[in-house]
């Protein structure tokens, strides 16, 4: 084949892989988006901002809660815990929580709602009161009470609240068509929940560990009825599962301090893989055909990340001194992140630390390009998850600040856009525009030519 | 404030001991402990320097005279956050307060301590050191802090070394500066090099270790110690705290750092009172060593401490400071992990040999 065939050839994969990006980029259903955080590039998509420059618009947000915005059509949909009274106020950082180790109980009653907002000027269209009451449980004062992201198919939004054991489904006009009360639980550390929703071919898959029954249960997402439910012995995390398409099955991958497990749609464990940490919080994701997977609790001696391939079963746990095995592709020891997910984009897997570092592998091999590469002086904790656009990484600190890196083996900042408000939601990107949500407010950015 | 009967007598003899104590060498003698008087608590942490002692309690640093009978407070100064650890090094008062950053205090007048300067580091300071015109600051989000401290109204930040775990403490002897991370980490500091901010060596061998501590023992070879005290590590799956409120097991490690390219873990006591703090004074550690009271070792050889004095206490012993001649034990019957606001006492403690 000539070289200019070569080219021509390369030429027209790009094309229809561009539009094939494209067409993606219309909705952003769920925590992190359809794609692990990796947004269809687009033109029109901003790279620069602060609290005034391409704001399309900000509207306050009652109450707190750290879930993720979700955008369908001119929905753009959100959930909050609503205090009666004042409480204790987030700290940033990891810090040193002194010697409660950071629980916290409720000031006041709360009243638990999902908010729909106008695409288009950031009104609230409806505000969905699910539950008025006291808190039944505690959480870290860094967390909210509504830190679980909805998901949404475009007829129905689901939200869970753990903190209350509530899953609900409502229309985009914000009734209510059915609830299931599955229990308030906590876990040993009484921190409260976190694990969004997900949403997969018509069923709904809550994961819920705790000190007193633990499960992932499947409900039909028409009806709420639930399909089936399996005990897990796990007592506390944090992480979203993942659906897992594959060449070979679709799999719900779990995390968790004793054992990471994928189930098949039935609920049937299909493999296991031991030896995260505790306090386990990242989603596992896929890219390249792989799933990644990590836990990363700060001082753990082993904070690893797995690239697994798929078509596992039973235990693919590695066996002391191995660093792969006939299912594990690569694992690297102490990549593994706290609060964090990571984020594949092209060739390579991004780990974003909670204290301001960005590392960069090869997301097949695991090879590292750069290690630990402080993001500026500047740039304080990190709760969010970074995304990806326009072959740039961002990365949202907790003070409220954007780094934007320039994608690639070559660690490159290429700016800073401050909000200058406390932020742990991981953002959405659709429509053109970027929605970043902060401790009291949530944004639509975006440029001229996306408006 | 409460006295000993004999407070008048017992303040001459405290005066008598800080004016005739001073480096002497100790070796292998048996040490005995004579009650003063007391500070009334609560106390999160205390130093002791000449006459004067430095308690912080919450936002607090306050200064009491140890040789003026009934060791009054004498001034004090309040920051706008927690302290969660100090250190002194002449007239001057080197403050962690968290989310604050790094507090500066001239101390040379006692009665009205001033602050000269307050920089916020990158996350939550939680002690400091300090080695000539640097310090190194415990930063629970950033790691290790090196700071010019040149300037003492104008401290700068020239960078962080990243630790793997959560920074608890830092301590310097010399051009030498060890810091420690639960639950595992040493990290040692070259200080002649001011061009890097990373450190030397790391160790992720410790015992979970919350506070550290330098020694330097003299003899044919001069020997640099780092003395850390840890206890059972934090597990986020086991939960806070043991069932009951029972002490988490501890001990004292004792790193020689003479060459900070290879630190060598020399000995490892075990502190049967879940005991956390300790204080050094040559080659002596002395150990709050909760329910069974104060201990005291000899690190003449450092890989065989030798027990060289015990006091018990009507309360665990939580923390401990010591000048020449007078040892300060702040013992508090609360649970373990509790906050310093329920009570104590600071025990001032006359040192005899």
């Amino acid at each position: 084949m000539s070289t200019a065939r070569v080219l021509m050839s390369g030429a027209a994969i790009l094309t229809v892989l561009s539009l094939t990006a494209t067409a993606v980029n219309d909705t952003w259903p769920q925590f992190r988006g359809p794609n692990a955080g990796v947004a269809a590039d687009d033109p029109v998509l901003p790279d620069k901002w602060s609290d005034t420059e391409n704001v399309i618009w900000k509207a306050p947000i009652p109450g707190m809660g750290w879930s993720s915005p979700v955008v369908w059509g001119d929905h753009v949909l959100l959930t909050s815990a609503v205090s009666a009274g004042k409480e204790a106020a987030p700290v940033k950082g990891l810090y040193d929580p002194g010697d409660d180790f950071g629980k916290t109980k409720a000031a006041a009653d709360h009243r638990w709602v999902v908010y729909d907002l106008d695409f288009d000027t950031g009104k609230i269209r409806w505000a969905r009161e699910l539950q008025i009451g006291a808190p039944p449980i505690l959480r870290h004062l860094k967390n909210s009470f509504a830190s679980e992201t909805p998901v949404t198919d475009g007829e129905r939004v689901y939200a869970y609240f753990g903190s209350i054991g509530l899953l609900t489904a409502l229309d985009l006009e914000g009734n209510p068509l059915w609830k299931r009360e599955l229990g308030a639980y906590n876990g040993p550390q009484e921190f409260a929940p976190a694990a969004s929703p997900i949403l997969h071919d018509g069923r709904i898959y809550v994961v819920s560990d705790n000190t007193k029954d633990s499960f992932l249960a499947s409900f039909d997402a028409k009806t709420g009825r639930e399909i089936w439910r399996v005990q897990r012995d796990e007592v506390e995390n944090w992480a979203t599962p993942a659906i897992w398409r594959n060449d070979r099955r679709t799999e719900i991958v779990t995390n968790g301090r004793r054992k990471v497990r994928s189930y098949d749609l039935d609920g049937k464990v299909l493999w296991e893989l031991t030896g995260m940490t505790g306090n386990v919080v990242p989603t596992p994701f896929s890219g390249h055909g792989l799933l990644y997977i990590s836990s990363g609790y700060p001082g753990a001696p082993v904070r690893p990340v797995y690239a697994v391939r798929p078509g596992a079963s039973g235990d693919i746990s590695l066996k002391p001194g191995e660093t792969r095995n006939e299912h594990v592709v690569w694992f690297q020891p102490t990549l593994g992140t706290y609060q964090t997910s990571a984020l594949v984009l092209g060739d390579y897997y991004y780990t974003l630390l909670d204290r301001g570092f960005l590392l960069c592998h090869d997301a097949r091999t695991g090879r590292q390009m750069y290690g630990r590469h402080r993001i500026s002086p500047e740039a304080g904790a990190f709760t969010a998850s970074p995304w990806a656009y326009n072959g740039k990484v961002f990365v949202l600190s907790e003070d409220g600040d954007t780094f934007v890196i320039q994608a690639g083996p070559e660690f490159k900042l290429l700016g800073k856009n401050s909000l200058n408000e406390m932020s742990l939601a991981t953002p959405a990107v659709a429509r053109g525009s970027l929605f970043l949500r902060t401790q009291s407010a949530l944004y639509r950015i975006g440029t001229k030519a996306g408006r | 404030m409460r006295l000993a009967r004999s407070a008048r007598g017992a303040f001459v003899v405290l005066l008598v001991s800080l004016l005739l104590a001073a480096s002497r060498e100790v070796v292998g003698q048996q040490l005995s402990f004579v009650p003063l008087g007391s500070i009334r608590g609560p106390v999160d942490r205390m130093r002791a320097l000449g006459r004067f002692a430095y308690v912080a309690t919450d936002r607090t640093l306050a200064i009491y005279d140890l040789v003026k009978p009934g060791a009054p407070r004498v001034g004090d100064y309040t920051f706008p956050e927690q302290i969660w650890g100090f250190r002194l090094d002449g007239a001057r008062a080197y403050v962690a307060a968290g989310h604050s950053g790094l507090g500066i205090l001239d101390v040379s007048n006692p009665a009205a301590p001033h602050l000269m300067a307050l920089v916020r580091m990158p996350g939550q300071a939680k002690n400091v050191a300090v080695s000539g015109t640097r310090a190194l600051v415990a930063n629970h989000m950033s790691g290790v802090d090196s700071v010019d401290i040149s300037s003492a109204t104008k401290p700068a930040l020239l960078g962080s070394a990243f630790v793997d775990g959560y920074a608890r403490d830092v301590a310097s002897l010399g051009p030498v500066g060890v810091a420690v991370d639960n639950p595992s980490g040493v990290y040692v500091f070259d200080l002649k090099d001011a061009s890097t901010v990373e450190p030397v060596t790391t160790l992720q061998t410790a015992a979970a270790p919350q506070q550290v501590e330098m020694a330097e023992i003299g003899g044919a070879r001069t020997t640099l110690l780092a003395v850390l005290a840890g206890s059972e590590p934090y597990d986020p799956l086991r939960g806070a705290r043991p069932p009951g409120g029972q002490p988490r097991p501890g001990s004292v490690q004792v790193f020689d750092v003479s060459d900070p390219s290879r630190p060598v873990l020399a000995a490892t006591v075990a502190t049967s009172g879940g005991g956390r703090r300790l204080a050094v004074r040559g080659s002596l550690v002395y150990i709050a060593d909760g329910a069974d009271g104060l201990r005291v070792l000899d690190l003449t050889t450092s890989s065989s401490p030798m027990v060289v004095g015990v006091y018990k206490t009507p309360a665990p012993a939580r923390d401990v400071a010591v000048a020449d001649g007078v040892v300060l034990l702040y013992v508090n019957g609360a649970r373990e992990g509790a906050r310093a606001q329920e009570g104590g006492e600071v025990l001032i403690l006359s040192e005899r040999r």
